[in-house]
C-alpha cells in the first residue's frame, strides 16, 4: 500500500481566506508509489507537506507531535489533513476493513483507505480531535492498533546523527534493532548468552578469578585491589560489599548498549554519521514481518552530505524504491536533476505539482529529452520564483543586464534564465504547463527570435543572365533588402506560429529578425549596438550601409553574437555605475522604452513578466 | 489456520481456573475440542457445555494475542444475551479479544459493522442513521391516499413494512426475492418504492437492509472478502443451529472452504427451533464433524430418551451426578390427565418434585429451577378442544419485557437499558437515544447535513457548535445515569427533560410535537417484589414451578422440567397434532424415515429441546386417549414412571 493523496485544508502556508470548503482543499497532492521528492524554494511548503503527514499518520520514532495554533492558516478556525491509501495487498487492507472504501475498476474493485484529522479551534483554544478514517460525513474514529499500520518513518534534517546512533537509553539504534525480526526472540536471544558470559566475566575479574573460578595470573590482579579497597570502607560504612557488573543482560538494555559505527572508521563527520542513520532507518523500512504502511519521510537528503555521496545515496534510494515508499524534501539541484521528473513535485507559494505524466502537458519524448538534458545549473529552475527560457549565449548575457538597466534584479527576484539552445524552451516551457489544475503560478517567459530575414542573399547576374564571377572564379552574391509588406506579413505569420503563450508561460518573441537586429532597431540601444560591433569586427567595413553588412553577417552567421553581447552588457554595466539615477541618455532611453513600440520591447516585457513586475 | 498455534496444556489449566468450580478440570473429549484449532463443525449434545468449552478455548488463544500478522479473532452468537454472557464471563480475563482487531457479537452485529455500514457509507458518503426495525418502521410516511387503501386491506401492513428494497432496485418481500404482489406500474408499487428509496436514503435501514447491502457489497466488491479472510484467522459460531438461511450463506461464502481461516461452526442442529422458514437441518452442509456427546446435564435415565428424539442421530451420554459422585437415578414421568384434569397437571409434578425432594433425590438449594414448558399458548379463536399452555396454566401471558430502542414515553427510557451490572454506559446509551426520539418526533434534522442525527453526530454538532454548551451537556449527562443507578428515578427524569429541551433549544426549536411524549408517565409492568405473585409462576409446597414456553427456555438448565403437549398444526400421516402422538414412535426406538413429513419433525426437535433441559426430574403429560393409543403396551414404556393425574 502507499500514500496515493495528500489533502490540506487551512494548514499552515495552505489556505486561501481561512474558510472551510470540504469540496475545495486547499492543496490535493499526488505521490507516487516508489520515490518522491518534494523540490523547491525556501518557504514554499515542503516541511509542511512532510509535517502534515506526520501530523495525521504519526512516526515510529514516536516523537511527540501535535497541532498547534501555528499549524492553523491564518486566522482560520478548522484545518484537516487528509491521507488516502491505495495499491493495498488483502494482507494489508485486512487491518482497515472497517474503515475501506472501494472504487470499481474494470469487473470488480479496488479498496482504499482514507484517513483524516479535522481540527478546530474556538477563541484560540484547539479542541481535541480524533484521528478518523471513511469517506462518510461522520467518518469512524481509527483504533490505536490500525494507527500503529499506518506509521511512517521518519529522518529529520541537521539531525544529531551521532547522539541517535551512540549507546543510550531508549537509542533510536536499539528501537529499530528492537522492533526486528531478528530480535523477535526476547529471551533467549545469542546476545543475552553473550551478556551473561561477559557479565560473569567482569564480575569474577573484580574477585581475581576468571568465569572458570580459577585463579588470575599476578598481573591481572588489580581488579581485585580495587575492590577491596572499597569493600573495606564499604564494609566500615554499612556492611556490605560490592559487585561489579554489565548493565543488566536483558535484550532492550544490551540493544541500548551498541553503537554504530563503520567498520573501519574512527572520528567519523557528520556526513558519515547520516549516511549511518539513513542506512539504519532503511532496516526499519525493509523489516519482514510487517504488513503496515512502508512510508519514509526524509527531510534535505543532501543535509551535511558532500554532493558525491548526495547522488550516491540518491542511487540506491531510487533502487530499493520497489518495496517502500519515500518522499523526501531537498534544496539541492544536483539531487534535482537526477530524479525522473516523474518523480518530482515542485513546490512553490503554498502549491505543489507533481510533474508526472498526468499532470503536465509533456510527453514521452519531452521527458527522455530532459531527463538527458536536465543538468545541475537547469535543474536550478526547480527553486525559482520565475523562469526566463533563452535560446543562446548571447540573450543569457543580455537579459540580466538590461534587467539591471531597467531597475530589476533578477538575482534579488528569484529569476532564473535558462540557457536552452535552439528551440527545445518548448519542451522546458511544457514542465511549467498543467493539464490539470491548480495551474502553476511561476511565471515563464520564453525569449525567442522571429527568424523571418529583412534581407535575402541574390546571385549577383550580368545582363547576359549568367552568373557575375569574381576574379577567383566563384559566384557571387548581393544582399537586397525584401519588401517590407512581405516580411511584415511573414512575421506577423511566423509569430502566430511560435506563439503557444498559455497563462503563465508567456513567449516573447523579437519583432525583427533577431536579436542583434532588434538592437540595431531599437532606438535606445542603436548607437550602441552599432558602437560595440563596429569595435568588434573592426575590418568589416560598416561604413557605406551598416543594416546591409549586420544582415549579411546574419545570412552568413559570421557575427560574433556572444563577443558583441559581452562587450554591449559590459558598457551598459559601465553606464549604470557612473548613472546609478539612470537619467541620462542610453540608460534613460532604455527605461523609457517599453511601450514605446521600441525594437527590444519584447525583452523588456519578458523581463517583466518573470520577475512579477 | 493463519499461524502455527499450539495451545498448550498450561493454558487449558488457566481457562479451567477462570471457567470451572475451584478442583475441577475439563474431561479428554473437551481438552481435544480446546486444543483444536482446524477448521471443523462441532455437533454437541444438550448440557455438553460447548459454550464453556469454546470459553476455554477463546482464553487459550487470547494469551497468544496479538498475532505475528495482526490477524484477529470473529466470534458470532445469535443473540445479544449470548454476546453479553461471553462478555460477562470472559471480559475481565481477555480484555484483548474484545477489541480491534477482534471482533465478538452477533451475526447482526458483524454485518453491520464489517460489510453494511461500510458499503452503505461507501455508496452515500455518510453512515446510516440507525439499523432497527422499529425505527425503520416508525419513519415510513404514506400519504393520505395511500394509508386509506392501506388500512382497507388485511395485509395493508404487511404490503408496507415488509417489502424491502432488493439490489436490483425493486421491491422484494423480506429476504424471500418475492416480488411484490402488484405489478410495477401499479402507484401502490411506486409509491411505497419511494418510500423505502427515502428511508435507504435517509439512513434509516431495517435488519434485512442490512443483508441486502451485505449482498451487494459482495458482488460488487468481491475482494472484500479476501480481504475479511485475512483480517480473521480464527472465526467461531457458536449457535450455529439458529442461523437464518440467509447468515448461513454469508458465513459461508465468506469463511466457507478458506483455507487460511479455522473456521469452526458449533452447534446442535437437532435443537433448531428458531428458524422456521428455512430449516438448518437441510441447509447446514457440516463438514469435519466433531461431537461432543458427553452431558454434564442430563443422567442416563433421560440421555436415552433424549438420544431417541434426535433428528440427525447422535449419541447422548448422560454425566450428571450428584455433588457425592454417585449417579443421579430419578426415572421420568410421564403425567397422563384426562380433560377435566388438565389444570391439574403442574400441581401432579409438583408433587412429584417434592416426593423426591422428601426421599433426598433432590436437594433444595436457592438456585433450583423448575419450569412447566409447552410449545404452543392459547390464541383468540382457538376451540375448546386445542389443548395449549393455559388448559395446564390459564392464567398464562406472554408478555416480557423486550429490550426497544423506542419506548412509550421520555421516562421509559431511565427504565429500559441494557443491564451492564451498573455501568453508566448504557443508561448513557438509553439517554442519548431519548433526546434522539424526541428530535425526531420534533421533525429536527441536523442542520450540517439535512440528515437525522445519530448519538455520535448529536455529540458531535454539540462539540462544535457549542463549545461552551459542550461541558455542561456531558456534566448533565453523567448526572442523570448517576441519578437513575441511584434510583432517583423523579430527579433523573427532571435532569431528562431539562436537558432535552436545552438540546432542542440549540437547534432553535422549542418544545412543541413531542409534548406528550415528555409529559406521559411511564406504568413499569407490576413486578411485584413477593416472587409468590409473579406472573406464570405456580407454586405450592414452597415449590415455584414458572410456565413458559419451549422457544423461552431454550438453552437453560431446569433441576425439573415438565414438558405438556400441546396442539398445533394439522394432522399428518394419522399421526395427530400433537407432540405424544408425532413422536411416539421415536420414543418407542423406531428410527424416523427420511420422507417424514416436516411437523413430525419439527415437534421432535422441539421435544428433544424441552426434554433436555433438566438435570433431575423430566416429565411429559400425554391426555389419556392418546396414552392408550400411542403408548400403553408399548416398548421402552419401562423408562416411564406413569403417574395419573387425579382430581384435586
Amino acid at each position: 500500500m502507499f500514500l496515493t493523496n495528500l489533502k490540506l485544508w487551512n494548514f499552515r502556508i495552505f489556505g486561501t481566506d481561512g474558510s472551510f470548503d470540504r469540496s475545495k482543499p486547499n492543496l490535493s497532492l499526488n505521490f507516487n508509489d516508489g520515490i518522491n521528492v518534494l523540490i523547491g524554494e525556501n518557504d514554499s511548503g515542503k516541511t509542511a507537506i512532510i509535517d502534515a503527514i506526520k501530523m495525521l499518520l504519526k512516526t515510529h520514532s514516536g516523537e511527540w507531535i501535535k497541532i498547534e495554533d501555528e499549524d492553523f492558516f491564518n486566522d482560520s478556525h478548522r484545518l484537516r489533513i487528509e491521507c488516502r491509501f491505495k495499491g493495498m495487498s488483502d494482507k494489508e487492507a485486512k487491518h482497515f476493513t472497517e474503515w475501506l472504501d472501494w472504487v470499481t475498476e474494470g469487473a470488480t474493485g479496488k479498496p482504499y483507505l482514507t484517513v483524516y484529522y479535522d481540527i478546530s479551534r474556538r477563541d484560540g483554544k484547539i479542541i481535541p480531535a480524533d484521528i478518523k478514517g471513511g469517506i462518510d460525513d461522520a467518518g469512524h474514529i481509527l483504533t490505536a492498533e490500525a494507527k500503529e499500520m499506518l506509521r511512517t518513518t521518519y529522518l529529520r534534517p541537521l539531525r544529531d546523527a551521532k547522539s541517535e546512533l551512540s549507546p543510550k537509553r531508549n537509542s533510536r539504534l536499539s528501537q529499530i534493532l528492537y522492533s526486528h525480526a531478528a530480535f523477535s526472540d526476547k529471551k533467549t536471544h545469542r546476545l543475552i548468552g553473550l551478556a551473561q558470559t561477559l557479565n560473569t566475566e567482569v564480575t569474577e575479574y573484580f574477585k581475581g578469578k576468571d568465569a572458570a573460578g580459577a585463579d588470575l595470573p599476578a598481573g591481572d590482579l588489580l581488579g581485585k585491589e580495587v575492590k577491596k579497597v572499597m569493600d573495606t570502607y564499604l564494609n566500615q560504612f554499612s556492611k556490605k560489599n560490592t559487585a561489579f557488573r554489565m548493565t543488566s543482560a536483558d535484550l532492550k538494555s544490551i540493544l541500548e548498549s551498541l553503537c554504530l559505527l563503520f567498520e573501519d572508521g574512527y572520528n567519523l563527520g557528520l556526513g558519515s554519521h547520516n549516511l549511518l542513520c539513513i542506512a539504519s532507518e532503511l532496516l526499519h523500512l525493509k523489516k519482514g514481518n510487517w504488513d503496515g504502511l512502508r512510508l519514509g519521510l526524509v527531510e534535505e537528503i543532501e543535509a551535511h552530505l558532500h554532493p558525491q555521496v548526495q547522488l550516491q545515496v540518491v542511487e540506491t534510494l531510487k533502487s530499493h524504491s520497489k518495496d517502500m515508499q519515500l518522499i523526501f524534501t531537498t534544496h539541492s539541484p544536483n539531487i534535482g536533476s537526477k530524479i525522473s521528473l516523474e518523480n518530482l513535485i515542485m513546490c512553490h507559494k503554498g502549491m505543489a505539482y507533481p510533474l508526472g505524466h498526468a499532470f503536465t502537458k509533456l510527453n514521452k519524448d519531452d521527458y527522455k529529452f530532459l531527463e538527458i538534458f536536465l543538468d545541475t545549473t537547469k535543474a536550478n529552475l526547480f527553486f525559482s520564483k520565475g523562469v526566463i527560457l533563452v535560446e543562446g549565449w548571447a540573450e543569457e548575457i543580455l537579459v540580466p543586464v538590461i534587467a539591471s538597466a531597467i531597475g530589476i534584479d533578477l538575482t534579488e527576484c528569484g529569476v532564473s534564465i535558462i540557457n536552452v539552445g535552439s528551440t527545445a524552451y518548448l519542451r522546458f516551457a511544457k514542465i511549467f504547463q498543467r493539464k490539470v489544475a491548480p495551474l502553476m503560478q511561476i511565471p515563464v517567459a520564453i525569449i525567442t527570435d522571429v527568424d523571418i530575414r529583412t534581407y535575402e542573399k541574390n546571385l549577383v547576374i550580368d545582363e547576359a543572365g549568367k552568373p557575375f564571377l569574381d576574379e577567383k572564379g566563384k559566384s557571387t552574391y548581393d544582399y537586397l533588402k525584401r519588401d517590407v509588406a512581405i516580411v511584415s506579413a511573414e512575421t506577423v505569420a511566423k509569430k502566430t506560429a511560435i506563439d503557444k503563450s498559455e497563462d503563465n508561460v508567456q513567449y516573447f518573441i523579437s519583432g525583427d529578425w533577431t536579436l542583434e537586429y532588434s538592437l540595431f532597431k531599437s532606438i535606445c540601444m542603436t548607437a550602441l549596438f552599432k558602437q560595440t560591433a563596429e569595435r568588434v569586427h573592426s575590418k568589416t567595413g560598416w561604413a557605406t550601409d551598416f543594416e546591409k553588412k549586420l544582415a549579411e553577417k546574419l545570412i552568413l552567421k559570421s557575427l560574433d553574437k556572444t563577443e558583441i553581447a559581452y562587450l554591449l552588457a559590459k558598457t551598459l554595466l559601465e553606464l549604470l555605475e557612473t548613472d546609478p539615477e539612470r537619467a541620462e541618455s542610453p540608460l534613460k532611453e532604455i527605461n523609457e522604452a517599453d511601450g514605446k513600440s521600441d525594437a527590444i520591447d519584447y525583452i523588456i516585457k519578458a523581463i517583466k513578466h518573470a520577475s512579477g513586475n | 489456520m493463519p499461524q502455527e498455534i499450539e495451545i498448550t496444556d498450561n493454558q487449558v489449566r488457566l481457562a479451567e481456573k477462570h471457567l470451572l468450580p475451584q478442583g475441577k478440570s475439563f474431561d479428554e473429549e473437551r481438552i481435544n475440542f480446546i486444543k483444536d484449532l482446524s477448521t471443523h463443525d462441532l455437533h454437541a449434545v444438550p448440557g455438553s457445555g460447548k459454550t464453556t468449552a469454546l470459553l476455554a478455548k477463546l482464553i487459550a488463544l487470547e494469551q497468544h494475542l496479538p498475532f505475528a500478522d495482526r490477524s484477529g479473532v470473529l466470534v458470532i452468537s445469535h443473540t445479544n444475551a449470548a454476546v453479553d454472557e461471553i462478555k460477562q464471563k470472559i471480559g475481565h480475563i481477555c480484555p484483548r479479544l474484545f477489541a480491534y482487531p477482534n471482533f465478538i457479537g452477533t451475526i447482526q452485529g458483524f454485518v453491520d459493522a464489517f460489510l453494511a455500514v461500510p458499503y452503505y457509507k461507501s455508496v452515500y458518503r455518510r453512515r446510516p442513521v440507525r439499523i432497527d426495525d422499529e425505527i425503520y418502521d416508525e419513519n415510513h410516511f404514506p400519504d393520505y391516499k395511500l394509508s386509506a387503501y392501506l388500512n382497507n386491506r388485511s395485509d395493508g401492513k404487511k404490503l408496507l413494512y415488509k417489502y424491502r428494497l432488493g439490489k436490483d432496485g425493486k421491491l422484494t418481500l423480506a429476504l424471500e426475492n418475492k416480488p411484490f404482489v402488484f405489478p410495477e406500474t401499479s402507484s401502490t408499487y411506486q409509491k411505497i418504492l419511494a418510500i423505502k428509496k427515502g428511508l435507504r436514503e435517509s439512513g434509516f435501514l431495517c435488519f434485512d437492509d442490512a443483508y441486502i447491502l451485505a449482498q451487494e457489497y459482495l458482488e460488487k466488491f468481491p475482494g472484500i472478502i479476501n480481504i475479511l479472510r485475512k483480517r480473521f484467522g480464527f472465526v467461531f459460531i457458536d449457535e450455529m443451529q439458529d442461523m437464518d438461511k440467509h447468515q448461513y450463506d454469508l458465513l459461508e461464502t465468506l469463511f466457507g472452504n478458506a483455507a487460511e481461516v479455522a473456521y469452526q461452526r458449533i452447534g446442535d442442529k437437532n435443537q433448531a427451533i428458531f428458524n422456521s422458514e428455512s430449516e438448518m437441518l437441510d441447509i447446514w452442509e457440516e463438514r469435519n464433524v466433531k461431537e461432543l456427546n458427553g452431558s454434564h446435564r442430563l443422567h442416563p435415565a433421560t440421555a436415552c430418551i433424549v438420544e431417541s428424539l434426535a433428528l440427525s442421530p447422535i449419541t447422548v451420554v448422560g454425566n450428571k451426578t450428584n455433588p457425592d459422585g454417585s449417579v443421579v437415578d430419578i426415572k421420568p414421568v410421564m403425567l397422563v390427565y384426562e380433560n377435566n384434569t388438565a389444570s391439574e397437571v403442574i400441581s401432579c409434578f409438583s408433587d412429584e418434585i417434592k416426593r423426591l425432594v422428601d426421599v433426598g433425590k433432590i436437594k433444595l438449594a436457592s438456585d433450583n429451577v423448575h419450569r412447566a414448558v409447552a410449545w404452543t399458548a392459547a390464541k383468540p379463536g382457538d376451540k375448546a378442544n386445542m389443548i395449549k399452555l393455559n388448559h395446564y396454566y390459564s392464567s398464562f401471558s406472554r408478555d416480557h419485557i423486550k429490550l426497544k430502542i423506542n419506548y412509550p414515553c421520555l421516562e421509559a427510557y431511565l427504565y429500559f437499558h441494557q443491564e451492564d451490572a451498573g455501568k453508566l454506559a448504557s443508561i448513557r446509551k438509553s439517554v442519548l437515544n431519548g433526546i434522539l426520539r424526541v428530535l425526531r418526533l420534533e421533525e429536527i434534522v441536523n442542520p450540517e447535513t439535512g440528515r437525522s442525527f445519530t448519538k455520535r453526530s448529536l455529540v458531535d454538532w454539540i462539540k462544535e457548535q457549542h463549545d461552551d454548551f459542550y461541558r455542561d451537556f456531558k456534566l448533565q449527562l453523567y448526572q442523570i445515569t448517576a441519578l437513575n443507578v441511584e434510583q432517583k428515578k423523579k430527579e433523573a427524569l427532571n435532569a431528562f427533560v431539562k436537558l432535552a429541551t436545552e438540546v432542542v433549544s440549540k437547534l432553535g426549536k422549542t418544545i412543541k410535537k413531542s409534548k406528550a411524549f415528555i409529559a406521559e408517565k411511564y406504568l413499569p409492568v407490576a413486578f411485584a417484589a413477593d416472587p409468590e405473585q409473579k406472573n406464570n409462576c405456580f407454586v405450592k409446597n414452597g415449590i415455584h414451578i414458572e410456565v413458559a414456553t419451549v422457544h423461552a427456555v431454550k438453552g437453560q438448565t431446569h433441576t425439573s422440567t415438565l414438558y405438556m403437549e400441546s396442539f398445533y398444526q394439522i394432522n399428518v400421516g394419522g399421526k395427530g397434532q400433537y407432540e405424544s402422538s408425532r413422536v411416539a414412535d421415536q420414543l418407542q426406538g423406531i428410527s424416523l424415515a427420511a420422507t417424514e413429513h416436516e411437523y413430525i419433525k419439527q415437534s421432535l426437535k422441539m421435544t428433544y429441546v424441552g426434554f433436555s433441559r433438566a438435570t433431575h426430574l423430566l416429565g411429559f403429560a400425554i391426555h389419556k386417549s392418546r396414552y392408550d393409543k400411542f403408548y400403553a403396551g408399548k416398548p421402552n414404556l419401562d423408562r416411564w414412571k406413569i403417574i395419573k393425574v387425579n382430581q384435586s
